[in-house]
């Protein structure tokens, strides 16, 4: 059965260009412009097997959703990656703080992604 | 030019204008001799001094020599006046056309910027938009490929299925025909083996000829022995009558097997000249092996249309093969350029944070001008500190590098982490 990947970015380009880049390999993909956006799909029921989130987002960014997510019950372990163009190690050392899985610099292409996906994510 | 900021008040005071003071210059000297005019005749009156005419003359000479003494003891410094009074004067109108000027221009760099700040946005939507576009067709070329390739694969298979019936139909068809080949030998053997019993059969038919000839004359003689023996029947009278009819019967059996004989030997002869006849022609067709050859014929055929077939199997698998390894890598790309495609992203952020830039400097400009017409305080920060600011909201790295190359400032080492991609 398909894996499903959620993507949280403001960017519609970015929303669709992983949207499809994940579905050309197999991988069902919900996607959402904010962290708000995010956790209210999550609450309504989306399962998702691993979350791909921006970091300078509107509304709420990757760093608190992130943070948010952790207290969601049954979201403790689910592998989340920060794809961003932040550069700053503070970011970076406050998302691992957070409880993210990894730190992805963007531009990431689909080959390399799906590389870390297989690698967070057993049986992807 | 620097600004000083706390500059009190206005920056440009605007001089007295030259005319102005040579005015005040004349109405003093009229002042002066308006009072002595007014003056002298009371003079006159209370101590004696000359008519009143006199006085005024008196008093315009001293006012005349007062002047010329104003004159000459200003001369070096009205000269210096009149410079200054001009410079101030063209300064003066400088300052104020600089300050229209300055005013117009911040209106208009309001204006550039908004129109500029604008064209970024739309540049961006612009780019937004094409980018959606082409990962749309992106993802419909992939979908197309996939499709193509489902299609190429789904008729393959049935080929294929075709391919494998036909060639067990081949196979199956090839195993006739060696059994009917096989079968076409062993007949060919049966053939020879009867042909041979036949050419036995006749051989021993021919030799059976002089044995018939011998019972034919047996029964030549037999005969011969009748007629004599009713010949010597006949002599001896009645006591041979019963000898005679013996004797006749003889003669008709001779006769009867005489007739046997000669049928026998001409039958022999017919069947025998016939077996010669079919063998010569079954040895002949035997000869040509017109069946064999055909069976030998057909089986070539098919193990040629059979080979055929194994070969186009054979082609039809690497077209396959290949269409399979081309929508791999048509699949690869496709991911590759999807990736690629964030640089709408990035130049996104980059263009945004300079619409971000062209805002301050408007708000800045505006400001300034408040500031400068009196209307308002002087700016809380500096262009310096808004440089500053809009570097500490930089998020990328390429951002703080640019920045720092047009300073000429030496980037400070990151210290963090290079890595594009590190788990945790």
């Amino acid at each position: 059965m398909a894996k499903t990947i959620m993507v949280i970015d403001d960017s519609a380009t970015m929303r669709l260009s992983l949207k499809s880049a994940l579905e050309l390999n197999g991988f069902k993909v919900e996607c959402a412009g904010d962290g708000v956006l995010a956790l209210n799909q999550l609450k309504i029921g989306v399962k998702p097997d691993l979350i791909i989130t921006d970091i300078n987002m509107p509304n709420m960014g990757g760093l608190e959703f992130i943070k948010n997510l952790r207290a969601l019950p049954g979201f403790r372990f689910v592998p989340v990656l920060a794809l961003t163009t932040e550069s700053k190690q503070e970011k970076r050392d406050e998302a691992k703080k957070n409880g993210a899985t990894g730190w992805l610099v963007k531009p990431v292409t689909g080959p390399d992604l799906v590389k870390v996906i297989k690698q967070v994510l057993p049986g992807a | 030019m620097k600004i000083n900021l706390n500059y009190p008040g206005k920056l440009f005071d605007a001089p007295e204008p030259p005319a102005r003071l040579i005015k005040k210059v004349v109405a003093a000297i009229f002042f002066v001799s308006l009072c002595a005019y007014l003056v002298y005749p009371l003079l006159h009156r209370w101590i004696g001094l000359p008519s009143r005419l006199e006085i005024a003359l008196t008093g315009a000479v001293a006012s005349i020599q007062v002047l010329v003494g104003a004159l000459y003891i200003f001369k070096r410094h009205l000269s210096i006046a009149f410079a200054s009074l001009a410079t101030h004067n063209q300064c003066s109108a400088q300052a104020q056309c600089i300050r229209e000027n300055y005013h117009q221009t911040v209106l208009e760099l309001s204006q550039y910027n908004a129109v500029l700040g604008s064209q970024l946005q739309e540049a961006i939507m612009q780019t937004e938009t094409a980018v959606l576009g082409v990962i749309g067709r992106m993802a419909n070329i992939h979908h197309q490929t996939c499709s193509q390739v489902e299609r190429i694969g789904s008729s393959s298979e049935k080929s294929m299925e075709l391919i494998a019936v036909t060639q067990d139909h081949i196979h199956k068809n090839q195993q006739v025909i060696e059994a009917l080949n096989a079968f076409s030998g062993s007949q060919v053997d049966q053939l020879t083996d009867n042909l041979i019993r036949i050419e036995k059969l006749s051989e021993g038919m021919e030799q059976m000829r002089p044995m018939v000839e011998d019972i034919s004359a047996i029964a030549d003689r037999t005969k011969l022995l009748a007629l004599n023996a009713k010949i010597e029947a006949a002599r001896a009278g009645d006591a041979g009558r019963g000898f005679a009819v013996v004797a006749e019967e003889v003669r008709n059996l001779s006769d009867q097997t005489h007739t046997l004989a000669r049928d026998i030997a001409d039958r022999i002869t017919r069947v025998a000249g016939q077996a010669l006849t079919e063998t010569e022609n079954a040895r002949q067709k035997m000869a040509s092996n017109e069946d064999a050859e055909k069976f030998k014929n057909m089986a070539g055929s098919m193990s040629s249309v059979e080979g055929r077939f194994k070969a186009a199997a054979t082609h039809l698998e690497e077209i396959i093969k290949g269409v399979d390894g081309a929508n791999r890598i048509i699949v690869e790309e496709v991911s590759i350029v999807l990736g690629e495609i964030q640089f709408q992203d990035i130049l996104r952020q980059r263009l945004e944070q300079v619409h971000t830039g062209l805002e301050i400097q408007s708000g800045f400009a505006g400001e300034t001008l408040r500031w400068l017409e009196g209307t308002g305080e002087p700016p809380a920060k500096g262009l310096d500190a808004h440089l500053e600011e809009l570097k500490e909201n930089y998020v990328m790295q390429e951002q703080r590098t640019t920045h720092n190359a047009v300073l000429g400032v030496q980037a400070p080492a990151a210290g963090g982490s290079d890595n594009k991609i590190e788990l945790f």
